[in-house]
């Protein structure tokens, strides 16, 4: 199976939700578990959280959705025009953040690297990042 | 959605629906105003009938029991969706709070 969306919303959080009702309805032709499909909704989450926070923080901009389905596997980009990640390494260990008074746990980047195959970050301060996550659906079907 | 019950001195905060940054911040400060206003030494976040949640909702669980750290309270949690837990054992909150696989079990663990 082969497919592909594009879709873009602004930085508000009320758009979490929506995000992960997209991918949702997207990735159903491909009958995940109940447990593939938390995995994946919950990364998208903590992707667009980031955006929504980190990217953009108080200002207001765009996020981009690109999900793609090859054959068995998912590829969802996660896309912002925001201020970028200064050092990747550092905000991908776990437990870091750079919001220190909002309760924020520093686990996003931790979480999409347990429940996804792959987690690819590129950013550029200033200029914005993409985060890229993979998931196999159904591998671990007879 | 947050519903409140008080039993035996333990505040059993039961949420159904979403747990995301969006609604974490309100559901908070209704957590908070209840431990305030109850005279309760233990909570149980019931998390049974809870559709979505991610790192949001660990910032709330620790949050919490920081607070009733204070209060010289103890925490535990009802979970029963495997995704869930597997993202509380990530986390290691179950380092602090009890995972519980029910309400009665919490309620002897906190």
């Amino acid at each position: 199976m082969n497919n592909n969306i594009e879709i873009k919303f602004l930085s508000k959080s009320e758009n979490e939700s929506f995000a992960r009702t997209v991918i949702a309805a997207f990735i159903a032709p491909l009958d995940p578990t109940l447990e593939e499909m938390a995995d994946v909704k919950t990364a998208v989450s903590e992707a667009v959280t980031n955006s929504i926070v980190h990217g953009y923080a108080s200002a207001s901009g765009y996020v981009y959705m690109d999900c793609s389905i090859d054959g068995d596997t998912v590829t969802i980009i996660v896309k912002d025009n925001g201020k970028g990640i200064a050092d990747i390494k550092q905000a991908m260990e776990p437990l870091f953040t750079t919001n220190t008074d909002g309760e924020r746990s520093g686990m996003g980047f931790t979480v999409m690297e347990t429940f996804m195959d792959t987690v690819d970050v590129e950013s550029i301060t200033g200029v914005g990042t993409k985060v890229t996550l993979t998931k196999q659906i159904g591998k671990n079907r007879l | 959605m947050v519903n409140f019950s008080v039993r035996l001195k333990t505040l059993i905060v039961t949420v159904t629906g979403d747990i995301d940054q969006h609604n974490a911040a309100s559901l908070r400060e209704q957590i908070d105003l209840r431990i305030s206003h109850e005279n309760v030494k233990r909570l149980v976040f019931d998390f049974s009938k809870l559709d979505f949640m991610d790192s949001s909702g660990i910032g709330i669980i620790i949050g919490r029991y920081k607070l009733m750290a204070t209060l010289g309270g103890k925490v535990a949690i009802v979970v029963t969706k495997p995704t869930l837990r597997k993202l509380l054992e990530l986390s290691g909150v179950q380092r602090i709070v009890h995972i519980c696989d029910s309400l009665s079990d919490a309620m002897k663990a906190a």
